[in-house]
Order: structure tokens, then sequence, then C-alpha cells
């Protein structure tokens, strides 16, 4: 595998592990905040507000590895039955309709955030203020990752190289 | 074109797209945009609501309950509850004929209350239970149906991914569904156990040999019976403070994942590989929720706009057949369903539309929401394709055909369907338990 394409990877297996500490230390605040509510009457401040929007970066961070490891859910009972070549043609127009979706919510959240940015927007009243456009800027990173990955996954199936899959968790 | 008919055929089109596999999540949100484009005759307004719908939708302090809640039975797995539970319960059941199977199903039901998966439980239990029940010469298929049909006690008994996305989509308190799931987690967790006894009593050369049992050494047994405390204790904790009205559901998740890590100090599994096995877990569970939670949002915001929700209910509502027929005929869809896709997406696909059925027939919401979540289980067990079947067998790999795991589990479908006309037949075992909160 060339250059390039090592590197997003690895960015999409580092925004990955950086979501799952996220959840880690979201757990560690929320359950500071019920210790302080419950034995010292002292809550902390703005937790309802932070975890609101660590939600929307944690997942995002999260996105485009999910894909690369086979983890988004798909039904692929009927296409494992279809012969080599209607399989190659299907799952190309499938991953590129992903790769459309996904560039899609960039293209559609692009100027929202570059907006976000100049007016500094952010949740909450005074005097917690958790600033958002970092947020709005990782969720169009999250889906421009996921999008490229779709894209490579495209171009594998192409090239009849093997596709990660994994089964439902569910 | 008719706004009803757009929303028909964006319906059929989900459909035909996930059957040809493509990500349920990518089908629901391209086919959202599609419809309303045609319903207002906006593309730019269809393509606006994704940048939208991906950062606001999913921008709530509930939503944190999926990564907690994911996190918490991640992490209790690592301590080695699952084995503990297991353990434990064979010393309080596996004297009994066919007790290693009534140990199985009672060990997934207290592992489901900090789990919030199905076939997690099923792909653990088949490398824990299977094994002990074969050395004590079980029937092979019977210990795969027993392992196969209480693993759907995952999602049955709260915490569930299920009754989360449930109260996302009907917006209902997530905290109620979770205490309203007790009753008909403990109907089948009871039918479950009865049923098994029975086939043992009907049928001795199912359950095995007892004579293979070492003899039972009374500090030892009581040593292995007291061993998961740690667990129950976090059940009680978690769930008591739900019903009490101490926490949140978010709040709940967290003190549960906290309680969970702590267990896992505690039984010393708390080192750097089982750490990054958790780590590299939560995206794969959250993630992939929450792909299918964003375009769900947009799917059912396509349904509203079209009014076909609202048509078809009125629709239903004047129907000349009782309304008790309409849920049952809701029912054979989510088993069909069940054959294709996984219970997420079911429940996805499905509730936008036959949730305001249900309320205009006038039921309870709880109510629907638990005989669904149930309906829908009992469809990842159904052939071809159930899904608890296929985690099974990637989990015993060369030990046991799918045909073999398929039969065995008719029984238990059986049992289920049966547990199932209990919580219709009564909906206070749904509603009773909410309604003190």
């Amino acid at each position: 595998m060339n250059m390039p394409i090592r590197l997003l990877h690895g960015l999409m297996a580092l925004l990955n592990i950086i979501g799952a500490i996220w959840v880690v230390l979201i757990m560690l605040l929320i359950a500071v905040d019920v210790a302080g509510r419950a034995f010292f009457n002292a809550p902390l401040f703005g937790v309802p507000e932070i975890v609101k929007i660590s939600v929307v970066g944690l997942v995002w961070c999260q996105m485009a590895h999910t894909l690369r490891i086979g983890a988004h859910l798909r039904s692929t009972i009927l296409v494992e039955r279809l012969p080599a070549g209607a399989r190659t043609v299907i799952e190309f127009i499938s991953f590129l309709l992903g790769a459309i979706t996904f560039a899609l919510i960039v293209y559609s959240g692009w100027d929202n955030m570059l907006e976000s940015w100049r007016i500094g927007e952010y949740e909450g009243e005074e005097p917690v203020r958790v600033p958002t456009y970092p947020i709005r800027s990782l969720v169009l990173l999250g889906a421009a990752l996921t999008a490229v990955q779709f894209a490579l996954m495209a171009v594998d199936r192409l090239r009849a190289r093997k596709i990660v899959e994994t089964k439902a968790p569910f | 074109m008719d706004p009803i008919t757009v929303a028909l055929i964006t319906v059929g089109c989900v459909f035909v797209l996930i059957l040809l596999g493509v990500h349920i999540g990518v089908a629901l949100a391209l086919l959202s945009v599609l419809g309303i484009w045609a319903i207002t005759g906006k593309p730019f307004v269809a393509i606006s609501l994704l940048g939208t719908t991906a950062y606001s939708a999913i921008m709530d302090y509930v939503y944190a309950v999926i990564p907690l809640f994911c996190l918490m039975g991640l992490l209790a797995s690592a301590s080695g509850a699952t084995r503990d539970l297991f353990d434990a319960a064979q010393v309080a059941f596996g004297r009994m004929r066919g007790g290693i199977g009534i140990a199985t199903v009672i060990a997934n039901a207290v592992f489901a209350a900090i789990t919030g998966v199905s076939v997690a439980s099923a792909a653990v239990f088949s490398k824990v239970a299977v094994p002990e029940m074969q050395r004590l010469n079980y029937d092979r298929k019977f210990s795969f149906g027993i392992v196969a049909g209480s693993a759907i006690l995952g999602m049955l008994i709260p915490p569930s991914v299920l009754m989360i996305v449930y109260g996302v989509l009907t917006e209902q308190s997530i905290g109620r569904l979770f205490i309203a799931g007790i009753g008909p987690g403990l109907v089948v967790t009871a039918t479950l156990s009865l049923g098994i006894w029975l086939m043992v009593v009907v049928s001795p050369r199912l359950g095995g040999q007892m004579e293979k049992l070492p003899p039972l050494n009374l500090r030892t047994a009581l040593k292995t019976a007291l061993k998961p405390w740690g667990v129950v204790l976090l059940i009680v904790l978690v769930l008591g403070g739900l019903w009490g009205g101490f926490f949140t559901p978010t709040e709940a998740g967290a003190i549960g994942a906290a309680g969970a890590m702590l267990l896992m100090v505690i039984n010393r599994q708390f080192n750097w590989h089982n750490i990054v096995d958790v780590l590299m877990e939560i995206g794969r569970t959250t993630a992939s929720i929450f792909l299918l939670l964003i375009a769900a949002q947009m799917y059912s915001r396509m349904l509203t706009l079209s009014g076909l929700a609202a048509k078809l209910s009125e629709w239903a509502a004047a129907l000349p057949v009782p309304p008790i027929m309409i849920v049952l005929m809701f029912i054979v869809v989510f088993l069909l369903l069940g054959m294709i896709i996984d219970s997420i997406s079911i429940l996805l696909l499905t509730i936008p539309i036959m949730y305001p059925v249900a309320i205009k027939l006038g039921y309870d919401p709880i109510w629907f929401g638990m005989v669904s979540i149930v309906a829908i289980e009992i469809g990842l067990l159904t052939p071809p394709f159930g899904m608890v079947v296929f985690a099974m067998k990637s989990s015993l790999g060369d030990a046991a055909t799918l045909e073999e795991i398929f039969t065995g589990s008719i029984p238990f479908i059986i049992m289920l369907l049966f547990a199932l006309a209990v919580v219709i037949a009564y909906p206070p075992l749904s509603t009773w338990l909410p309604s003190l909160m």
C-alpha cells in the first residue's frame, strides 16, 4: 500500500482511539459530578453541556475507522450468493453511494462550520460556555475520512482486493 | 408527485438497497435526501438536512447513554464477570437434571443486566457453557439451543441498546423503558428455565449424565456462589438508582462503567492488554449505532414531512378488524425482517411507521416497545439468517454446523413465542413497574 493511504488509515485509527478515551473521560466526569452531588452537595458546573457536545465529537472520531474494520451494518446475504462479477459491480456502486453520502455531509456542513468559527459559537449559558466550532470541524473531518474510506473500498472492489467484513454485534 | 406516493417509493427503495448490500445508514440517509427533495422540490433544503442531522440531531445529553453502557458491558466482560456468573449459577442449579442449561439461562439473564447486546452473549456463552454441557453428555443440539435461546436475553433485560433506540425514536423516557424491561425479561428467563426443565423431564436423554459431577464441597461451593458479588451489587446500584430517580440514564451508565472498571481492578484484570481491547471495541459498537441513529432521524423526518405515518394510522384505525390483529401483523413483519437484517435496523425502519399506528389504536407506548423488542429478538434466532446463530457458529468454529444450531433452537423459539404471548396478553407486566417511578 502506498504512503498517503497508510497515513490516512493511521489517522483513522488514531481518531478512533481518541474517541474511545473521550468516552472514558466523560465517564469520569459524570462519576465525579454524581459523587460531588451525593457526598459533598457540590455538583460540577456545565457537565450536561460538555457531555452533549462530546457525544457528537467522539462519535465522528470513530466513524471512519469503524467503516474500515467493516463494522458499519449492512446485509450481505444476497450479494454473497451472487456470481463474482455481479457482486463486484453492485458493491462498487454501493460503496460509491456511501462516498457520495458522506461527501454531501461535508459539503452541507461546510458553511456552517466557517460561520461558527467566525462568530465563536458556543453552547450553554454563562459562566459555562463550551465552544462548539472545534466539534463542527471534527464532524466534517470524520465525514471526509469516511467518504475517503468508502472511495478506497470502491477502488479495492474493482481491483478485487479483499474487503474486511465483520458481523453485527446486535 | 403526491408526498405519500414519494414516501412509499422511498421506503421500498430503502429495502431494495439494503438487500443489495448498501450500508443501512447510507441507504436510509441518501434516500431520505432524495425523498425530501421530491416532496419539497428544493434540493438544497434536502442536502442541508444531511449536515444539520449529522451535527445537531445527535447533540443531546441523553445520547451519551449509548457509549457509556457499551463501555460498562465491555469493562464488566473484561473483569471476568461472565465466567464467575456461570460458575455461581452452576453451583446453584447444577445438581438438577438439565441444571447446567438452567444455569446458562440464569447467568445470561444476570449478565444481560450489565450488557446491552445479544450477540456478544451468544459468543461468550458458546465458549463457556457449551463445552461444560458436552462434558456432561448433554444432547449437542439441545446445548446449542440453550445458548442461542438465552442469548437473546441480552437485549431484553435492561440496559438494552434496543430500548435506547426505541426511546429515541418515540420520545419515550429511556429510564422508564429500562425499568419496564425488567418484567418481560423475567418472564422470558422463567419460560426458558421451565422449558429446559420440562424438556429434560420428558426426555431425560437430553440432560446428560449427573454422575460425572464431582461431589460437592460446601466451602468451595459457597465461595464460587459468592464470587460475582461485585456484578450483582453493580446491577442493583444502576437499576435501583434509575428506578429511585437518583440517576438519569446517562449518569447510571457512567456510574455503572466506573463500577465495572473498579471490578476489573479488584479481579486483577486491569492490564494493558484488556484496556486496549476495550478501547478498540467501543468505537465498533458506538459509531455503528450512531450512524444508524443519524440516518434514522432523517428517515423519520422524511416520513413525517410526507404525512405517510399519519395517513397510515388513520387507515389502520378505520380497518374493520380488531386492533390486536394489526399488532400481530406487525409482529409477523418483525419476524420476517429478522431473517435478513439486525435488530437495531429493524427498529429504525419500522417504528417510525408502526408507532403512530399503535398509538392511534390506543396501545400503551411502553407496552408496544416491549412487544416489539421481544418479537425482534426472536427474529435473531429464526432461519435462514438469524444473527445469534451465526455468532455462535463463528465462535464454535467446526464444532457445530449451522443446521445443528438452528434445529437446536426450534424448541426455544416456541418457548419464546409463548413468552411473547404472555407479554402481549398482560400489559401490566411491562407497565406496572415504570408506573411506580
